[in-house]
């Protein structure tokens, strides 16, 4: 029991590493910058025509350094920002959208995202190495090379450029998709889950067009190769069934570099749906991101990008705890 | 027993047909424990799996007939139809016991799913007959639930015998079982193998270039050159006083405790499958070819105590 | 059915000749605006018509097409030269240094580098300098030809040859770098293609939410302008069009060219990412 402890302990520090060194990341990149965010704000504000006495300004310079955490020394700084990201998540009220604070605001967004990253990652993953595991233990059929064509041609394209595709064959030449998303009906009505899958499929589509090639073409490696195991030569002069073959000797053994592929592949998937997001105008935390932009809120930026790298960071962690569960040799002395 | 008619067999290559057995007649009799030896290349693994009916790799019987007849009736199954009795009449221990487990599932099931093309087994049956081989194997109870990684070499190599083993078949086919195992593993191995025959009265066909393996366990011993009988017949006598000059040659390279000489191997090597010498195959290596013996390629001719061997010059050599 | 290596070098030749060599030829600097009249369709005089702000389309994008790869090829061979250096160091030397060394790798894999960027680049709207851009490239991508460098540096200490060149007195480096050349060439190329389409993958998504630099014409600003001048919706396909065209082509044709030459040299091109 020892062992599977330090394990665990080990993962979780790493874990804990990673955070901090992304969370760190977050807070150097702004003051690397000549701009100082709050002197941007007022320059705005104040070529926008707002008229302010001295003091006001002052004032309201105070209030904006203290919302974006710029009083006080670096080291100050730095740590009053750790505190609020890890322990309270309170990155302050919008800017844009005063005063909703951020922490709701991205509450509301994240649902979207989730689900929308699960369902496609899943899809994607499951088809993917579904697929690839009847082609690599099929090789010279037509319906592996055919398949094989088409994963080469999508697995290459940019996330952004499939989605802008998509995008203007199906909204604007072709126009099935809206372009904007608007869910009707009551909460777990009917009609809302099925607007919500109508407005959630172009984006979906595209983040699955472009990663289920990866999976299966990797799969389709893996497979094959494990076909000429010794175990799987054996497990056919046993006389077994080839689909027992394939579910239990075969694919339980291609599985475990894939899971430790997924791991890797987290971080890029992430990237892939905020643009997708931004694209279909889909209301989740990328398109959160993207209003931050626009708007100069900073403070939302600040809250998204953080909760990004938080999210990763933990289901990367999450994938990484379930290979022992698969592979009993980590599991058993 | 299996009977081996006549048999020309091997693969088409893009250069050509290669016969890895040309020409074989032999016969695994009931009851016994056969020893297949030869260098390496000789055909011996092609006609191991010509015995057990493993076609997968594009082994094809040129000509000649193989097949299986039953000890008690008289039935018989073709070569063509073993697959569908594996681990019934027939079953197979691997060369490499290493890793022929599949190392992600236990032992249990990976022994109870042998030979359920059918799927239709009946477990209960099966474990018991599990258990009782296991332990006549010296393995504890617990290994059927334990994965192969938790297992040493020795123990593995001996759950791959045991699971040849428990579902009593009649010939039981082992491709070089104690290669890359220690000594002490070996004879551990060899003994168990023999204790399970001599219990269940099956048949066991041993590939193996250790000629010294086949001393101890085989009760006949064929030897195979370039795809060709070269000799057959009781261990005992092939292996004490060979009349074939390859099975000479092969027993005078093994060192013995006390030599004082270096040993003599064998001059030169194996022939390439596509470029077989004229006649005889063996004749540009041997030490008592004649001029006659670039001419005709023998086939086995029978000794006046019961074994084959396949020579023009066998009066003389019988010492 | 040619090989895809063929169509993978004609789909390369094809960009490097309307990309950066045609870009040696422009008549005009195609970034300066109201050099032509605006929103000419696709003629003689101008290959693909003309944009919105009255530059020449196809001059533009040869332009743009040079900035993509030149970005691409920079920070490839940047983040290659450092990773495999970190990966031998962290490889061969082993012990607390490679555990430093390797939890870095994983950290900055682990973390996504797009939400990094946006923020960089928010900041600074539209006048990013490509210099910043490039440089966070470069920390995010060269932990991936490091990893498997290590993993191969490992394996290399432990090897019968090595440590039969190191007693016949050979130095560590040469050893090094003899013995695992051959090894990784294939590898080699395929990491260094494939980091060059991540790279214009992020600046062109970058741009394409108007974050990168304005004023240096890649791809992806090429396409942001386009939309923001409402090209889609105007119909004026010729502007919008033949960046999407000019990636999609530039990642198929790469990608073919580097999972040939991985084939070739017998490497799993999907070990390189």
């Amino acid at each position: 029991m020892a062992r599977h402890a330090r394990f665990l302990i080990g993962r979780l520090a790493g874990y804990v590493a990673v955070v901090l060194v992304g969370v760190t990341f977050i807070f150097i990149i702004p003051r690397l910058l000549p701009v100082n965010p709050v002197e941007a704000m007022l320059g705005r504000m104040m070529s926008q025509g707002a008229y302010m006495q001295e003091d006001q300004v002052t004032a309201l310079r105070e209030a904006l350094s203290d919302a974006f955490g710029l009083n006080g020394t670096l080291l100050e700084q730095y740590f009053g920002f750790l505190r609020r990201v890890i322990f309270s998540q309170d990155f302050g009220p919008s800017l844009a959208m005063y005063p909703t604070p951020v922490r709701e605001l991205i509450g509301q967004a994240l649902p979207w995202t989730f689900g929308l990253l699960l369902c496609s990652v899943l899809i994607a993953w499951l088809v993917g190495n579904a697929l690839g595991l009847v082609i690599g233990t099929m090789p010279n059929s037509r319906i592996s090379k055919s398949l094989e064509a088409v994963a080469i041609v999508f697995y290459p394209i940019p996330y952004f450029i499939l989605a802008l595709v998509l995008s203007i064959l199906f909204s604007y030449v072709w126009k099935v998709f809206p372009l904007t998303t608007t869910v009707r009906g009551a909460p777990w009505s009917w009609e809302l889950l099925s607007s919500v899958v109508y407005h959630s499929f172009l984006p979906a589509a595209s983040i699955i067009a472009v990663t289920f090639g990866w999976w299966m073409l990797s799969m389709r490696a893996l497979s094959s190769t494990l076909m000429d195991e010794d175990f799987v030569v054996y497990a056919r002069l046993k006389g077994l069934s080839r689909p027992r073959i394939l579910l239990r000797y075969v694919l339980p053994n291609a599985m475990l570099p894939q899971v430790t592929y997924l791991a890797l592949q987290l971080g890029l998937m992430f990237n892939g749906s905020i643009i997708a997001e931004i694209v279909f105008n889909y209301p989740g935390v990328g398109s959160l991101i993207y209003t931050a932009i626009l708007q100069g809120d900073y403070n939302l930026l600040m809250g998204t990008v953080s909760l990004s790298i938080v999210a990763v960071a933990t289901a990367t962690l999450l994938v990484d705890l379930l290979y022992p569960l698969l592979d009993p040799r980590i599991r058993h002395r | 027993m299996i009977v081996v008619d006549n048999v020309v067999a091997g693969y088409r290559t893009p250069a050509g047909v290669v016969k890895a057995v040309d020409r074989i007649s032999m016969e695994v009799r009931d009851g016994e424990i056969l020893g297949i030896a030869g260098e390496s290349g000789c055909g011996k693994t092609t006609l191991l799996k010509l015995l057990y009916g493993s076609f997968g790799d594009g082994l094809e019987i040129f000509s000649g007939r193989i097949y299986w007849r039953d000890p008690d009736g008289g039935r018989t199954i073709e070569c063509a139809d073993f697959h569908r009795h594996w681990w019934e009449i027939f079953s197979y221990v691997p060369q490499g016991s290493m890793s022929a487990l599949n190392p992600l599932m236990r032992i249990a099931p990976q022994m109870l799913d042998a030979g359920s093309g059918g799927a239709r087994v009946d477990k209960t049956a099966r474990r018991e007959r599990i258990a009782k081989t296991l332990a006549e194997l010296d393995l504890p109870e617990r290994t059927v639930r334990l994965y192969p990684h938790q297992l040493s070499g020795g123990m593995r190599q001996r759950v791959m015998i045991g699971l040849a083993a428990y579902v009593d078949p009649d010939v039981v086919l082992a491709d070089e079982p104690t290669t890359a195992l220690d000594v002490v593993v070996q004879r551990q191995i060899l003994e168990n193998l023999v204790r399970l025959q001599r219990a269940r009265k099956n048949s066991i066909v041993i590939v193996s270039h250790d000629l010294g393996l086949h001393s101890q366990v085989a009760d006949r011993v064929a030897v195979l050159y370039a795809g060709r009988l070269a000799e057959v017949g009781t261990a005992d006598a092939v292996l004490r006083h060979p009349a074939h000059p390859y099975t000479r040659g092969l027993l005078d390279a093994l060192p013995r405790l006390g030599d004082k000489q270096p040993r003599l191997g064998i001059e030169g090597r194996p022939p390439d499958f596509m470029d077989m010498p004229q006649g005889c195959r063996f004749h540009p290596r041997c030490s008592r070819a004649i001029e006659a013996c670039g001419g005709v390629d023998p086939d086995p001719s029978t000794l006046a105590d019961g074994r084959a061997a396949a020579c023009i010059r066998l009066d003389e050599a019988v010492a | 059915m040619p090989s895809r290596l063929a169509i993978g070098i004609i789909i390369v030749g094809l960009i490097i000749l309307v990309g950066p060599l045609a870009a040696f030829f422009a008549p005009d600097d195609p970034r300066i605006w109201q050099t032509h009249p605006r929103n000419l369709r696709p003629e003689v005089e101008h290959w693909l018509g003309t944009t919105a702000l009255g530059q020449d389309t196809f001059w533009l994008l040869s332009w743009s097409v040079r900035n993509s790869l030149m970005l691409g090829v920079g920070v490839a061979a940047l983040a290659t030269i450092i990773g495999v250096g970190v990966g031998l160091l962290a490889g061969y030397r082993g012990g607390p240094l490679d555990r430093v060394l390797s939890f870095l790798m994983d950290a900055l894999i682990v973390i996504p580098s797009l939400p990094l960027l946006i923020l960089l680049s928010s900041m600074t709207k539209g006048q990013t300098s490509l210099l910043a851009v490039g440089t966070i490239l470069v920390i995010f991508n060269w932990p991936f030809p490091a990893r498997q460098i290590r993993a191969v540096a490992l394996t290399m200490r432990e090897r019968d040859f090595v440590n039969l060149a190191w007693f016949s007195g050979e130095s560590v480096g040469r050893i090094l770098w003899r013995q695992m050349v051959p090894y990784l060439r294939g590898w080699a190329v395929a990491n260094f293609i494939n980091t060059i389409l991540v790279v214009v993958a992020i600046e062109s998504s970058l741009a394409f939410l108007g974050l990168s630099n304005d004023n240096v014409p890649t791809i992806g600003t090429m396409i942001y302008w386009a939309l923001k001048y409402q090209a889609l919706i105007a119909g004026r396909w010729w502007w919008v069009l033949p960046p999407i065209i000019s990636i999609i082509l530039i990642f198929v044709g790469f990608f073919l060219l580097s999972n040939a030459l991985a084939d070739r040299m017998r490497i799993n091109p999907m070990a390189a990412r």
